[in-house]
């Protein structure tokens, strides 16, 4: 079996299968806590957190090197990493919160002000002749090789947890990331919910710096929330969905780093998960590009249709080669031009349906305007029952008064 | 801070409550800027209330404070006569329709089914009741058919009939509406009202914020005059007057818009033919 083989099956060793797996677990919290950190705009912060890592990360390495002689220990770099990262989150809410600044605003100035104290605290580690200087290397782009069984486990149980921790609040967060005002006014704790929120992020980012590293740790929050996004229109669904597509992700970026030694793990990942992305873009039903354009599509050759209907209802030439094709196929005009029955009685009901809309805008101008590209469809599928009622009392009152001839009695209706 | 506090007697504390929403001396600040102050208000139970002023009068600001969505400075504000926190399950609120991001992912159905907020444990799904009730609380305001269209598909007047089911489902004793008529065409404000009318022959108060003085005398009973401070309040037969008007709106107001409004109080015009 070839190497990357055996690494997708998980049968590459007891090791290597648990560190996908890890992997796996932390691209399925990325997603889950990513689609609430998007929903509730706040995508960037987990990139300044991801570099407000560095510090923390450097001193840790310094005080466990200076300590114990080996500053690889990654329960005490996650640890140092998770500090510097919490004072930048701070540090953001402050200058947001105490200022005039604006959130963008506030994590650029986080986010490089701290990766450059984080860099020259790592020309500092270059500078100490001690502490297996190699192993910090790998925090910065990640790497899944190499890792230790007991770091593997870490990184699947802090992300079991902060995916749990989601789930169990995903109702007032989306009720948080809908309308904050209206969550407050329910009884939500707006505060504690973004504060718990941050840290779950926080949680995540400083677990997947072994993974996938510090600079591309943005990656695993936001990619799989945004191409979840295509998927669904409802935020109970997208959660799952982008647990999974981040899980992929990782999973598959994780194993195929492992064959081969000197992979960067994080990169392949967001490559993965890039690929995933692309996909989903193009080929989600409902909201991806080639599904709108179908839809778009099918919205021209309905106008068609609709233009061809009235034409007939009003005994007008039809000259444009789409429009007769689309009558032809739909069976309403046969190939010398003449129209169907079939086709005469659709272009009463056209006709009828565009007297409706006419009314519908005379009645309500504001939301007309705002149902616009819903005029091709009929009004009681695309109107309250109540307006459609109000609508027909409106089209009995102007046949009564002769304003209007009715479309539905005597042969095709002339002009309206 | 406890209200009614103590110096009050007993028959005035079980009229407070039953008093849905009682407002004294209520100052709010933006920065350094006054956005209301001292402004006192009652709204009676079984009412149809209206908070009416010009822009930046503070009516918003009114509904948020009371429900301790923006800090007060100072004032006390009692719900049913208890703090709004004590009694938020009695409250269904209706935010503006432009204070929410209609892209977000959701369907008529997923936002009505947040009324049910306090009815659901994490890690409950909606049982075939909640269903039904979503589905009961939908076709009340006309939506039923719509329940699974992604919100942000749904016209400005299907959007507010969206958010008024929400409240519906909540089955409070107060409904606070913060400008419900906005960008919405008559018809449907028509139908949003008869909605309401329903709600408070059931025995439930309703408070609005609205912009529209013509539509005042016909729709509501009971008004609040604000223009950073309460201008006036009480019944809108005594209180809906000219001049009370003029002085609200210090002055701006066109002589025949209050001639139309005045005879309004009179005689409620035409298209009340629901």
């Amino acid at each position: 079996m070839s190497p990357l083989l055996s690494a997708l099956l998980l049968s590459a060793g007891y090791n290597s299968a648990l560190v996908t797996l890890g992997a796996a677990l932390l691209g399925a919290a990325g997603g889950a806590v990513g689609t609430f950190v998007l929903l509730r705009r706040r995508s960037l912060v987990s990139d300044a957190i991801g570099h407000a890592t560095l510090p923390g990360l450097a001193l840790a390495f310094i005080v466990m090197a200076l300590l114990t002689g080996d500053g690889r220990w990654m329960p005490g770099l996650m640890l140092g990493a998770a500090i510097t990262a919490a004072l930048g989150l701070a540090t953001i809410d402050i200058m947001t919160h105490r200022t005039r600044l604006h959130e963008d605003a506030a994590i650029g100035a986080v986010l490089s002000v701290y990766f450059g104290a984080g860099v020259v605290l790592l020309t500092v580690i270059q500078m100490l002749d001690t502490g297996n200087q190699a192993g910090l290397s790998t925090y910065l782009l990640g790497s899944a090789a190499g890792m230790l069984r007991s770091e593997a486990l870490l990184i699947a149980i802090v992300s079991g947890a902060a995916a749990i921790t989601i789930f169990a609040l995903h109702r007032p967060l989306t009720m948080l990331a809908f309308d904050g005002d209206y969550a407050a006014v329910r009884g939500a704790q707006v505060r504690r919910l973004d504060f718990t929120l941050s840290l779950i992020l926080l949680a995540v980012v400083v677990t997947s710096l072994k993974v996938v590293g510090l600079v591309l740790s943005v990656a695993i929050t936001i990619i799989p929330a945004v191409a979840a996004r295509f998927w669904t229109d409802r935020v109970h669904l997208m959660v799952p969905i982008a647990a999974c597509l981040g899980a992929v992700g990782a999973y598959l970026g994780a194993a195929v780093s492992s064959t081969t030694h000197g992979l960067p793990t994080g990169s392949l990942i967001v490559l993965t998960l890039f690929a995933l992305f692309m996909l989903s873009m193009l080929f989600a039903p409902g909201r991806g590009v080639l599904a709108s354009m179908v839809r778009h599509h099918r919205f021209r050759l309905r106008v068609h249709e609709r233009q061809g209907l009235l034409a007939i209802a009003h005994r007008e030439p039809i000259y444009d080669a789409l429009t007769l094709r689309v009558l032809r196929r739909a069976n309403w005009m046969r190939r010398d031009g003449v129209p169907t029955p079939a086709g005469i009685k659709t272009a009463r009901a056209a006709v009828e349906n565009e007297v409706l809309w006419k009314l519908y805008h005379d009645l309500m101008p504001v939301e007309a305007s705002e149902m616009v590209n819903q005029r091709m469809y009929p009004v009681h599928e695309v109107l309250p029952p109540d307006t459609v009622a109000d609508l027909l009392r409106l089209r009995r009152q102007a046949i009564a008064g002769g304003l209007v001839e009715p479309a539905y009695r005597g042969n095709v209706p002339r002009a309206l | 801070m406890p209200y009614p506090d103590d110096s009050y007697d007993l028959p005035d504390r079980l009229s407070a409550a039953t008093t849905p929403l009682s407002i004294h001396g209520l100052t709010v600040n933006y920065d350094n800027k006054t956005v209301l102050f001292s402004v006192d208000f009652m709204v009676p139970q079984g009412s149809m209330s209206v908070i009416v002023g010009p822009n930046g009068a503070g009516k918003s600001t009114l509904i948020k404070a009371a429900l301790e969505i923006v800090a007060r400075v100072s004032g006390q504000v009692s719900v049913f006569g208890l703090n709004f926190s004590a009694n938020r399950h009695r409250v269904a609120y209706v935010p503006q329709r432009a204070s929410v991001d209609w892209e977000f992912p959701a369907t008529a159905f997923d936002v009505v089914a947040m009324g049910l907020y306090r009815s659901l444990n994490p890690f409950q799904r909606l049982n075939a009741e909640q269903r039904a009730r979503i589905a009961d609380c939908l076709e009340q305001v006309g939506m039923k058919d719509f329940s699974k269209r992604q919100i942000g598909r749904l016209s400005g007047g299907q959007q507010q009939r969206v958010f008024l089911a929400r409240a519906l489902i909540q089955n409070a004793d107060l409904y606070v509406l913060d400008e419900p008529f906005a960008g919405v065409d008559a018809a449907t404000e028509r139908a949003l009202i008869g909605v309401l009318r329903n709600v408070r022959r059931m025995g439930k108060t309703v408070l609005c914020v609205h912009h529209d003085l013509s539509t005042v005398p016909e729709y509501f009973d009971h008004v609040l005059l604000l223009n950073v401070q309460a201008i006036a309040s009480g019944p809108v037969k005594e209180v809906f007057t000219s001049d009370r008007l003029q002085q609200t709106y210090s002055g701006r107001l066109a002589t025949q818009q209050l001639e139309r409004i005045a005879a309004g109080i009179d005689a409620p015009g035409p298209g009340l033919s629901v």
